[in-house]
């Protein structure tokens, strides 16, 4: 395509298409020119009056042939030839990956109408690209650039902490400390979020879920001595490996368990479940059930809210939804019930 | 003690004095008086608010705010801790850990980083950062991991500490009053150490929820739990004769009173 894109000027996709018609047809007449030859010479020249009407009907018919076998050629060569480029730039359209992938490189062609598509496309991909990259940098940059104003105002508060202060002047700073942290877990999480919808984390391997589930228990027991945590079948399954990866694995785990921690009614308890294919957990409820259409959403609205930042769940949901898990929540005697399904690898 | 100055004489110096703690029971904590620190933070304001928190140290401390400030200074002193930034405004600090490296590789460094990535974590630490510290952190808990940093460079065979009548085996993870051996559980022994590194200051209930539970404090949303660990970290201390040790501030904020 380079070659006679150097040699050619670019022209419509229909001149082009029309001169290699006219090439063709003038080619098959060509070839054919003896038989016309023939045929005037045999029917009109020589032959009585009835031959001539032969000879018209003959003639008719050898244009038709001709005409037919010409468009015949032309559809199905030439115009595959002429197409090809086509073919080329919905390849690699097809082949690319914004988060991956430079945008691709389209070779020049003699067709305008496919040169100015190739134009377009890559203008297209490039400015997908760049606000790709820059959505990206944006996320980590802005969490940055929160990251460290909060890490100064939580020095200064741990500097003011120092000072003889009274109980009420004490109280304020404590609930200034709160609300930093709180801020600081929130732009943790957003972030996080940003990175898993940009599938920065792609690195997967083989996690022994009851081992890592075993590992993380103890973790709990900080939070909270009075409620259980019980967790049955651990047995079972045990060296049953899952492709995911570990650090993401972790977080669901403690979203999850940390929020039924939280939401355990006193004297109750939390228990988490494993099968082959899933992982339960469930808690003692404090109340009726939880509603499932907006659980898993972002800053769900219409719930109070006492502490926490809203996203827990919905990290849950976007880590399952990168592993390709399912995650459902159920209400059944007085138990709130997540129940995360990985799909048989 | 004024008189050292360089790293070199007091390791020196502290050899010495770990024969005399032998006989006479000399706190530790008194070993790391002129320690050199350096910090590299290109946040004036946070890196000032480090200064003057470490100040109750005896540290000495000194301030960069730029790679090629870092560099400089690097090259000229030793350090015994280094606190560093990754974000410069003129490069990486990455460049900076790799140059200590490459000339003190004595010295320790803390990685004190806005970005929570896992990758500069892992590429730190692979070049020889001796702990990773994600910013926002709480200053208590920095200065003890400052403190956790020195004690490991220094102190191989010193791992005890001793305040306010009890004594802490730092390796075996033990403590003991006079006549008795406290049962303590984890939680409520890495209360008592963060406390008792960070005496003399009030450490908020947050920085110990942080520190107890990591992230999962946040999850929870409340930091209750931290209560309750010091409830019954005191109920052990006063059984086992030590009491008012530890001051509560209206309930949002600890320290360690007791005089060595």
């Amino acid at each position: 395509m380079k070659r006679s894109a150097l040699q050619k000027k670019p022209r419509t996709l229909l001149s082009r298409t029309l001169g290699r018609f006219l090439i063709c047809v003038t080619a098959v007449f060509m070839l054919n020119a003896p038989l016309f030859y023939l045929i005037l010479r045999y029917f009109y020249a020589d032959g009585p009056e009835d031959d001539v009407m032969v000879g018209m009907t003959l003639l008719f018919l050898l244009n038709f042939v001709v005409i037919s076998v010409a468009y015949f050629i032309t559809l199905r060569f030439a115009t595959h030839s002429l197409w090809h480029p086509f073919d080329d730039t919905l390849r690699k359209t097809e082949r690319f990956n914004i988060a991956k992938d430079e945008v691709p490189r389209f070779n020049e062609t003699d067709i305008s109408e496919f040169n100015r598509l190739n134009r377009s496309l890559a203008q297209l991909m490039e400015r997908d690209h760049e606000s790709f990259r820059i959505q990206k940098e944006f996320t980590e940059n802005a969490s940055h650039e929160l990251q460290t104003p909060l890490a100064v105002i939580r020095s200064k508060l741990d500097l003011l902490m120092q000072e003889e202060m009274n109980e009420r002047q004490m109280n304020i700073v404590s609930d200034l400390y709160h609300l930093t942290m709180r801020m600081s877990h929130l732009n943790r999480n957003l972030l996080l979020l940003a990175k898993i919808d940009n599938a920065q984390y792609a690195t997967a391997e083989e996690v022994d879920i009851a081992t890592l589930l075993a590992e993380t228990l103890p973790m709990y027991g900080v939070l909270q001595s009075d409620i259980p945590i019980k967790v049955s079948d651990r047995r079972s399954v045990h060296g049953r490996t899952l492709r995911a990866n570990t650090v993401l694995l972790e977080c669901l785990l403690k979203n999850l368990i940390v929020n039924a921690l939280r939401h355990t009614a006193p004297g109750g308890d939390v228990t988490v479940t494993m099968t082959d294919k899933t992982l339960t957990v469930s808690n003692t409820a404090m109340d009726g059930p939880l509603r499932e259409e907006t659980l898993f959403r972002r800053f769900r609205s219409g719930e109070v809210r006492h502490s926490g930042t809203g996203l827990g769940l919905a990290i849950v949901r976007s880590i399952c939804d990168f592993h390709k898990w399912t995650v459902s929540y159920s209400f059944a005697e007085g138990r709130h019930t997540f129940v995360l399904g990985f799909s048989k690898a | 003690m004024d008189v050292i100055k360089t790293p070199s004489d007091n390791t020196g110096f502290i050899k010495q004095i770990l024969d005399l703690r032998e006989l006479n029971h000399v706190v530790i904590f008194c070993y790391f008086c002129n320690m050199k620190l350096l910090i590299i933070e290109d946040e004036r304001q946070l890196s000032d608010d480090i200064v003057s928190f470490l100040s109750r140290e005896d540290y000495l401390c000194e301030q960069a705010f730029c790679v090629s400030e870092a560099m400089n200074k690097v090259d000229i002193y030793e350090y015994d801790c280094i606190l560093l930034d990754l974000m410069l405004p003129d490069g990486s600090g990455l460049e900076i850990l790799r140059r200590i490296k490459q000339r003190a590789p004595q010295s320790g460094v803390i990685i004190i980083s806005a970005k929570d990535s896992l990758d500069d974590k892992v590429e730190g630490l692979k070049i020889g950062a001796d702990d990773y510290l994600p910013k926002p952190f709480h200053l208590p808990e920095l200065s003890m991991r400052i403190f956790a940093l020195l004690r490991r460079k220094n102190f191989n065979s010193a791992n005890r500490l001793e305040t306010g009548g009890i004594t802490i085996d730092l390796l075996a993870r033990r403590v003991s009053t006079a006549n008795h051996a406290l049962d303590l559980t984890k939680s409520e022994y890495d209360v008592l150490l963060f406390l008792i590194e960070n005496r003399r200051r009030v450490v908020s209930k947050s920085a110990l929820a942080e520190h107890l539970s990591g992230d999962m404090a946040d999850m929870m949303g409340d930091f209750n739990f931290v209560y309750a660990h010091i409830k019954n970290l005191k109920a052990k201390l006063a059984e086992a004769g030590v009491v008012d040790c530890i001051k509560t501030y209206y309930g949002t904020g600890y320290k360690w009173v007791a005089e060595s």
